[in-house]
Formats: C-alpha cells, structure tokens, sequence
C-alpha cells in the first residue's frame, strides 16, 4: 500500500500554482457577507409586511379569552444539556489559547480560576504560557506546588469524573479526552502521531492540532492530582515551528532519551522521551547497554513519544538506538 | 483584524495547500482543484465561528472541499477535454518527458477510476484517513468504502506496476 501512497504524494507534490491569497479570500469573503446581509435586511421587511397584512385579515386576534399556560406540574419541554467545555473568561477557544504567552498577572489570574485553593503567588522570574506548568513561590515550609495554566476550553464535571475513572487508557480518543481536562483545551480533534504507555506508570503522547501548527506533549499518569507534570519544559502545547526536528544522533540519544530509576531503592529502569526527529525514521529500537530487553517505538512524520520500563535490572541506563526506514532498513546507529 | 478574521486567515494559509493537493488527486486538474478550494474554503467563511468551536475546520473543509471536487466533474461545463499535453507514448527516453510518462501513467489510471472510487483512494492513501472517516466524508457505508477502495488499488497497482516496467526498459 505504500507505493500507492507514495505515487499519489508524488503527483500531488508537483503543485505549479501559487499559493492561494488569504486576505484576498477574506476580502471576498467580506464583500459576501455584505451582500448577503443587505438582501436579507430587504428580504426582512417585506416578509414582515406580507405577514402584518396576513395578520390584520384573520378573525378574532384580538380576543382575550386565551386560557393561560398550566404551570407547575411538568418539566421543562426543553431540557439544557451540558457542554463538555466551556470558554474560560477572557482566553479564546481551543488552539488559539493553547501555548501563548502571558504576564506574571495574567498567569495569576488564571491559576486562581483553576485552583483557587491554593492562595500562594505564583514563583516571579518564570516564563508563563497557558498550558505550561509552573510554579508557585515557596517559602520555608511551603510544600512545592505547581499550577497548569489553563487554556481556553474549561471541562466539564462530567469529563473530569471520566478521566479520574479512567486516567491511563489506551483508546486514542480517551487519551486525548484526558489531555483535553489536564490542559482545559479541547483536543478531541487533534490527531496523535505517536504514543507508547508504561502499564501502571506513565503514557507518553504527542498530537497535533487540526491546522497542523501545534502539538501537545501529554503526559498521563495513574493518579493525577490536576496538574500536568513535570513543571518547567516537557508536557505543555507547543508551535510546530518552534520545535524543528532532532537530528538522529549521539547527542539525541544522550539528551532526548532520558531514564529514571524503575522504582525506588531497586536498579530497573524507565526510559522516556518525546519530539519530532528526521521524517524518514518510521522505527526507533531502544536497547538499553547491559539488558536483555528491547523495545521499539513506530514514528510518524518524525513524531516519537517513548515511555517504557525495562524490567531487566543490568541495565545501565545507557541506550544503543537503531532507527530503521518504513521498509525495515537500518538507517542509523547512535549510543548515549 | 477581529480574532474570528484572522483565525481564518491562518487557517487558509496553513491548510490551503494541503486541501488543493486534496482536490488535484480527486478531479485531476490543477486548475479546477484551485476553483474548488477557494470556493469551499469562501463558503467555508459563512460558517467559521460554529465551525471552529467544533474544533476541527481542517475536516470539515476536506469534507466539502472532496465533495466538490467530485462534483465539479459532473457539470456540464467542466467536460472539456484538456488537448495541450502531450500522450505519455510521445514520451522518449533520454529526455526530461520520460518522468513526465510515469507521471501520467499513474494519473491516467488515477483518472480512470470511477470518481468516488478515486475519492475513496485519495482520502485512505493519500490523505491517511481511516475506512470510518473516509465514509464520513463521502456519506457512504464502510463496506462501500472498503471495496471501492480494494477495486481502485488494483487498478493503480497494475498502472504504476507497468509504469516502473516501462522506466527500466529505457
């Protein structure tokens, strides 16, 4: 099936026509608007001329021995059914709020909308975007605490109580319900280009919104607490653009693969990373130096997430990465 | 510019490409594909507010924008016959036209499928929709979708197999 794909994106890659003027589609677009609001406005008054004049020839209109409503007893005919989302006071929806920058007042104001427990000021010197996790001031005796920064999609009880049921699923669409509630953006559309879930640790995922010009790096864990973790970089909702590709290399494997103790006081390890690196990656092999075991991610368009325990405790931390090509090509070797 | 204004903007800047290409593979003219973009993507306009708070306006504009395409092939006006290039046997080796052959080997057999078959093609293997989403987009069942695309692979299969026979016989 893959010559198929590849010959169609050929032929459709020989695009010879400029791209397409979007400011002169908007004026267009305006110009449409116009017109169409003046033919409705001039459509209006003669109905409601036709309709006066209908009226005034029907008998007994005026009369006012109408019987009135019964009240009381029945519900509503109509019933209000709850969003799954809704605006956050003074952030746009959906894409256009996840990811931007703000003031230290601003990341205030929207911290305390969404925790308004938690009454300590935010930590100055920071850098704050909606999405990202920051944290508050501390001082002695303060526990650490940090706040996702929501954007502009606030979820419904209904979906909180969803995602606390089910916090680590494996359902696409479940995931992206449940990075939905952790970064208040709705993200229900947005596609996953890759993700790799530790049983019982974490679930590493990346997406990539309907315009294609963000992603978001989720994290999902067994408990979450409402917040997205770690602080700092990492989870958040990020520009396509301002991530560019990893080049597949030494470094990648020493900077982007990262690993952790399995678990406390014992020598297995857990191994996670996330990014875009060279498109023509289609599978990444992660073999820890000393361990017996492997395991293989499946890239799209570069996208990898990695989140993978090795249970095998000779592991030493250090990886060898072979990435291999859509055919099962070995394209590269890189060591940490 | 109000946000409405320039998020759609945005849009058509980012995603126009994409949806051109789109609607080349499904109606097989460059020029007729940029017809259907910018008129779908005009129309699109009307809509915008409702459409972006649901969230995905890159689909919803596929979804017209493959519908058209498919459309603009039925109107009467549309049924010229493009004379100026040349058969793909005019093509000799050597020169730059034998690129061009294979081009149009593929794109005569993508042309000669029915066009919801070629639509079906375009949206699972070019567009990487699933069977659901593609049968979505084209209001048929899965099952429609399922064999018009195993017919419409075939067909392609034995074009572009014949294509790549052609290219090492020269």
């Amino acid at each position: 099936m893959d010559d198929i794909g590849a010959e169609l994106r050929r032929l459709a890659g020989a695009d010879p026509l400029d791209p397409i003027d979007a400011p002169a589609l908007l004026a267009r677009a305006h110009r449409g608007r116009r017109r169409r609001r003046l033919l409705s406005a001039g459509g209006g008054v003669a109905g409601v001329a036709v309709v006066a004049i209908a009226a005034s020839l029907l008998p007994n209109l005026n009369t006012a021995d109408k019987q009135p409503a019964v009240t009381g007893t029945n519900a509503p005919a109509t019933q209000s059914v709850q969003p799954d989302f809704t605006p956050v006071p003074g952030v746009p929806r959906g894409e256009a709020a996840a990811g931007v920058k703000l003031t230290l007042a601003e990341a205030t104001r929207l911290c305390t909308l969404r925790y308004p427990q938690n009454k300590r000021p935010l930590r100055p010197n920071f850098f704050w975007s909606t999405t990202h996790t920051v944290p508050y001031a501390q001082q002695q005796g303060d526990r650490f605490a940090v706040c996702t920064i929501p954007g502009g999609d606030q979820p419904s009880n209904a979906l909180v109580a969803a995602a606390r049921r089910d916090p680590m699923p494996a359902e696409a669409s479940a995931q992206l319900r449940n990075c939905s509630v952790l970064f208040w953006t709705d993200l229900r559309n947005w596609r996953v280009m890759a993700s790799d879930m530790a049983p019982g640790r974490v679930t590493n995922l990346i997406a990539v919104s309907p315009s294609g010009r963000k992603y978001v790096n989720c994290a999902l864990v067994p408990k979450p607490d409402g917040t997205a973790t770690p602080a700092g970089s990492g989870p958040g909702i990020y520009a396509v653009d301002a991530g560019g590709r990893l080049k597949f290399d030494d470094h990648f494997a020493q900077w982007y693969v990262g690993y952790s103790q399995g678990c406390t006081g014992c020598e297995t390890k857990y191994y996670n990373g996330t990014g875009r690196t060279d498109s023509n990656i289609a599978r990444i092999r992660i073999a820890p130096v000393g361990s017996r075991n492997v395991h293989d991610i499946t890239l799209h368009d570069g996208w990898f997430a990695l989140s993978w325990f090795d249970p095998d405790p000779h592991g030493t931390g250090k990886v060898k990465l072979t990435a291999y090509d859509k055919n099962g090509n070995v394209l590269k070797v890189v060591h940490s | 510019m109000v946000d409405r204004d320039r998020e759609y903007v945005e849009f058509v800047a980012a995603a126009s490409g994409a949806l051109r290409r789109t609607a080349f593979l499904v109606c097989g003219d460059w020029h007729r594909a940029d017809d259907v973009v910018q008129d779908a993507l005009y129309k699109l306009y009307r809509s915008w507010s409702k459409v972006d708070r649901g969230g995905n306006p890159l689909a919803y504009a596929r979804r017209v924008v493959v519908n058209a395409a498919l459309d603009s092939g039925r109107r009467p006006w549309r049924r010229e016959v493009p004379i100026a290039d040349l058969p793909a046997d005019r093509a000799l080796p050597g020169d730059h036209a034998d690129e061009h052959a294979k081009r149009d080997e593929v794109l005569t057999a993508l042309g000669a499928l029915a066009p919801r078959q070629r639509a079906c093609v375009v949206l699972r293997y070019y567009e990487d929709l699933s069977v659901e989403q593609t049968a979505q987009i084209l209001g048929c069942s899965e099952g429609t979708v399922k064999s018009q695309v195993a017919r419409g692979l075939e067909t392609l299969r034995i074009a572009i197999d014949r294509a790549r026979q052609t290219d090492r016989a020269l």
